[in-house]
């Protein structure tokens, strides 16, 4: 495993709040939680780098939504 | 970066002797010159010459698979993660991971797994493709660091792939992963997922 390094993160109540939720709807500590939006977060912005677009998909209507990110 | 993980014994089938392969994480350019120099030839010659049935019998399914294209395309990504195997100084094994997925498993629903994008054995070790396959084990280490990973990652050693035909029955029968079934998004590839409570006694 690489070295690790510590940061602070300061969060609104209610970013802490959502960031609780998430630990516990998916059984991660916050530290994971936070990690793993960061590999999303990377993973999108290097498929919007190529040209992809990134859309959700309806699993009853199969209608997609492109999501926009900034 | 590559690194050195662990040591560990696979079996040199032709001795009948354990020797001691390196599993690492992260793949460098020493394991793709050994993919295009040692194992491409072999694969492309059995893709020249085999229908998709024989190729499927030869255990060569993966045969265009390009690792040096996946490196490219994930070597930079937190969300994946390489892994390589080595013993006489070669490349024995290679996997990619990655880390986005999420379990199918109705109790387990949204949790995180593993997902294993490409695992394989060297050419000269399946026993389908060789007179005389090399070693035995390299695939069960590979499997293993993706059940570890998924520990440290905080998925508590759930995994899941989809698996080539070739391999159906070594990731139902021999690793006792649950089999979904073909799955119509991944080419009617079957998908396979190892629980958490399987991945402990796999590991221990």
């Amino acid at each position: 495993m690489p070295d690790k390094k510590t940061m602070t993160l300061n969060l609104t109540e209610t970013e802490m709040n959502v960031l609780e939720e998430l630990s516990t709807q998916k059984d991660l500590s916050k530290t994971a939680v936070i990690r793993q939006a960061l590999r999303l977060y990377q993973l999108m912005e290097m498929r919007l780098a190529r040209g992809e677009k990134l859309f959700f998909e309806s699993n009853q209507t199969k209608e997609k939504a492109e999501l926009m990110l900034l | 970066m590559k690194s050195l993980i662990s040591v560990v014994d696979i079996l040199d089938r032709l001795t009948k002797q354990f020797v001691e392969a390196k599993l690492y994480s992260g793949i460098d350019e020493a394991n793709l010159a050994d993919f295009e120099a040692r194992w491409l030839p072999l694969l492309a010659e059995k893709l020249q010459r085999a229908t998709p049935e024989e190729l499927a019998q030869a255990q060569a399914q993966d045969a265009r698979w390009n690792w040096r294209r996946k490196e490219a395309a994930w070597g930079h990504a937190l969300s994946y993660q390489a892994f390589a195997v080595e013993a006489d100084t070669v490349t024995q094994g290679l996997m990619y991971v990655s880390k986005h997925h999420h379990s199918r498993l109705p109790d387990h629903l949204g949790a995180p797994v593993i997902y294993v994008e490409a695992i394989a054995t060297a050419p000269w070790n399946r026993p389908r493709f060789v007179p005389q396959p090399k070693y035995k084990g390299v695939g069960q280490v590979l499997i293993q660091a993706a059940i570890s990973l998924s520990i440290e990652e905080e998925y508590k050693g759930r995994i899941g792939l989809h698996a080539l035909p070739q391999s159906d029955s070594w990731y139902r029968d021999a690793l006792g992963m649950i089999d979904f079934g073909a799955d119509p998004d991944a080419h009617d590839m079957h998908y396979f997922e190892l629980t958490g409570e399987q991945a402990t006694k796999l590991i221990s």
